[in-house]
């Protein structure tokens, strides 16, 4: 019992005791924050890149799915001229049961509005395709974003070339994609 | 402190299982866009496939569940008509029992075929169009880029002007002649020749001649021959000019000697220019000439009718100049048009009875005054291009060769092929076309000969295509593939009867017929004499006569040649499609 009592009152821990423990915390917690610090960082800049790859790949799908089945790279139409950082396309309308309608054609543009790459169809009257204005991606570089083609007369274009770069977040998460596709007019005849 | 550990392990899962997150999330994208993309391409190759399948079995239906590049895919085929099919592909990635991505794309396939376009169902060339015998009649609408001589025609007469006029030989250089031949002075030397080219097939306007006189010569006849041997040979009949003695003078001068604008030459051919007249020691003619200044002939001296001899020097060319071109046209006679919008319209219309506007710069002897509102009209291109010939011959070498004539007396069929001979159809037999026929020289039918078009042409028409000069006579049959707008077409690149071997006889001879075909003979004479259910017929010169009557389709604008089964299917432009 004396023994007992004299235990209980020798608990607790000594000075340099609670001094090591507390750096040995604070290590951990400063290594901890450093690592939740970086890991945000690289998961904010990943998730970045991943949605301007996604923009891209979409974008370039798109513009690819409306070359192959253009008739002709169209000079102009309604208020867009083709050029540079303007592609109209010239597409064979298409019926309800998705036949080709001889003669009759709609059109898509694809132009830069700020730093947000539009396409717009403007369907002729009789086709199944509607009116319609699409965002296909967002923070473009309008500096590094263009069409190019295989011959001036654009009556004559078989081959569109799009390059563009897509920049998404802000500050040091900031990630950039760069991508150039080629693509064949499959109804140039 | 176990506190401690569980909230740093809790920390990093969180951490390890947000880049877990984005790993996967990164992964799937990237796989999504890859099978996008290799969804479309394998459509695009199913499709392709497709066509492949199409050409070696003409009834393939599609396919389903076939494994290519990484994915899957399925093919339907439907039947739009006889020669043109739709192919709808859509492809499975990775798998069609499990896909992540779907792609349909659609597009047609025909078998090639050449599209020319008939805007006229009877058209001719600088030749014109000639109806002779009270009967004769067409009914339908005639084009020609030369005169119209009618008698029937129940739709519109429209005769074109011929082109600008323009020299187009010429031998003058230099303006003091080297050489002096004369002519004229003995029978042995009476009548002087000079051979030549024409480089287009138009009409003549005039010869120039740089000729002097001694004496009081008569007047000469200017006659046009075809060549014999590299000398004068048979007459170019109708086709004669004077030379008016009155015109020329003791001292060289440019003489105008005027020919007729028919029959039209054929360009590149030789023919020659012969001054005939008769003899006297004393007044004869002296033509100026060069030695070899003319590439494309030669002179010679003699007797028209008779021998021919060189001249000195040997090459010698006289000074001439001939032009083409420049006349207008008439048409003359005939009763034309049986409603108010059936119209005449040439420069010249005389004695011709039209139920519309006669539409004309000059005109007597007319139910109607001219209506000159409008202009001359301008003559319009014949439809087959040297490309379409060719293309006609390429499609029949699939096939391959037969060497010699070829005489059918039984049901045969064939094509595409080439005959290098002649084609002699006979004896009621029938042949039955399957694919283009090339035949390097003459075509006869005689004997109630049947031509047929094969079934598998559909909604086509077929062509033979010769060489040489057709006969088709003996109440010959024609018939299509048993579809509507289906026509066997006999083509022919003969000049005949503007040819030495054409033994006077016209490019093609049409003597009347069960069934219809399409007549083309663009550099020579389509001669039609019996009653004849046409498609098209167009030639350099159209005669129709003896009391022939021809009808025609008259809505019909494009003609679709087949090469038959000979040829394959083709992706048709303009047809692809991404529905999905």
């Amino acid at each position: 019992m004396k023994f007992l009592n004299h235990s209980f009152k020798n608990k607790g821990f000594t000075l340099i005791e609670v001094a090591v423990v507390s750096i040995i915390l604070l290590m951990v917690i400063g290594f901890l924050g450093f690592l939740s610090v970086k890991h945000f960082w690289i998961y904010n800049s990943q998730i970045n890149e991943l949605s301007a790859e996604n923009d891209v790949r979409l974008s370039l799908d798109d513009v690819d799915n409306y070359v192959r089945q253009s008739y002709r790279v169209a000079s102009s139409h309604d208020m867009y001229s083709t050029g540079a950082q303007i592609l109209v396309l010239q597409i064979p309308s298409i019926d309800s049961s998705n036949q080709i309608i001889d003669s009759t054609y709609d059109y898509a543009a694809f132009y830069l509005q700020g730093d947000k790459l539009i396409r717009q169809i403007f369907a002729d009257s009789s086709s199944s395709r509607t009116d319609l204005t699409r965002i296909l991606a967002s923070g473009v570089d309008s500096s590094n974003f263009s069409f190019t083609y295989d011959n001036a007369d654009y009556s004559l274009v078989k081959e569109v070339t799009t390059s563009i770069t897509v920049t998404q977040g802000f500050s040091n998460y900031q990630r950039s994609v760069t991508v150039s596709s080629k693509s064949y007019l499959r109804n140039y005849y | 402190m176990m506190l401690m550990v569980i909230v740093i392990l809790t920390a990093i899962s969180l951490m390890l299982g947000s880049l877990l997150m984005y790993t996967a999330a990164q992964v799937i994208s990237s796989r999504n866009a890859v099978y996008k993309e290799q969804g479309l391409n394998i459509a695009d190759a199913a499709i392709e496939k497709a066509i492949w399948n199409l050409n070696q079995n003409f009834g393939y239906a599609g396919e389903t569940n076939t494994s290519f590049g990484g994915g899957a895919f399925d093919v339907g085929v439907t039947v739009i008509d006889s020669h043109t099919k739709q192919i709808m592909a859509t492809s499975y990635v990775p798998s069609k029992e499990k896909p992540s991505v779907t792609r349909t794309v659609s597009a047609q396939a025909s078998i090639s075929s050449n599209i020319v376009a008939f805007n006229y169902g009877v058209q001719s060339g600088n030749g014109g169009f000639l109806m002779s015998g009270s009967q004769t009649k067409v009914n339908g609408n005639v084009y020609s880029n030369g005169n119209i001589v009618s008698t029937i025609i129940t739709g519109s007469a429209v005769a074109a002007n011929l082109p600008e006029v323009v020299t187009d030989q010429e031998n003058s250089s230099p303006s003091t002649p080297a050489y002096d031949i004369s002519f004229g002075q003995s029978t042995g030397t009476q009548d002087f020749a000079q051979s030549f080219k024409i480089s287009q097939s138009y009409s003549f306007n005039n010869i120039e001649l740089y000729i002097k006189k001694t004496g009081s010569p008569s007047d000469e006849t200017v006659r046009i021959l075809y060549d014999n041997s590299g000398s004068p040979g048979d007459p170019v009949l109708g086709l004669n000019g004077m030379l008016d003695a009155s015109k020329v003078t003791s001292n060289y001068g440019w003489v105008t000697v005027s020919l007729p604008v028919s029959p039209v030459l054929t360009a590149g051919q030789t023919y020659w220019m012969v001054i005939d007249g008769t003899s006297n020691a004393s007044k004869y003619y002296t033509i100026g000439a060069n030695d070899d200044g003319y590439a494309n002939g030669v002179s010679k001296i003699g007797k028209y009718g008779g021998t021919w001899n060189s001249n000195s020097p040997l090459n010698a060319d006289a000074y001439f100049k001939i032009y083409l071109g420049g006349e207008t046209s008439s048409i003359t006679g005939g009763t034309i048009g049986i409603a108010g919008d059936d119209v005449a319209w040439a420069h010249t219309v005389n004695s011709a009875t039209v139920s519309g506007t006669i539409y004309c710069k000059v005109g007597t002897g007319n139910n109607k005054s001219c209506d000159t509102s409008s202009a001359d009209p301008d003559p319009q291109a014949l439809p087959l291009s040297d490309g379409n010939i060719q293309d006609f011959k390429s499609e029949a070498l699939v096939g391959g060769t037969i060497e010699g004539d070829v005489s059918i007396l039984s049901d045969t069929i064939i094509g595409p092929v080439k005959i290098n001979g002649n084609l002699s159809i006979g004896g009621g037999s029938e042949l039955k076309m399957t694919g283009t026929i090339w035949v390097t020289g003459n075509i006869t039918l005689s004997g109630g000969a049947i031509v047929r078009l094969d079934s598998s042409y559909g909604s086509n028409d077929g062509a033979i295509i010769s060489d040489g000069y057709n006969t088709l006579t003996g109440g010959s049959e024609f018939y299509g593939s048993g579809e509507q707008n289906s026509y066997p077409f006999f083509i022919t690149t003969s000049s005949c009867p503007d040819d030495e071997n054409c033994a006077s006889k016209n490019a093609i001879s049409f003597g009347g017929g069960s069934g219809t075909v399409g007549l083309v003979a663009q550099n020579g004479t389509i001669s039609i004499t019996g009653g004849s259910a046409l498609k098209a017929v167009t030639a350099k010169t159209i005669s129709m006569s003896g009391g022939a009557e021809l009808f025609y389709d008259s809505g019909l604008v494009n003609s679709s040649f087949s090469s038959g089964p000979g040829g394959g299917f083709g992706f048709v432009q303009g047809t692809y499609l991404i529905i999905k």
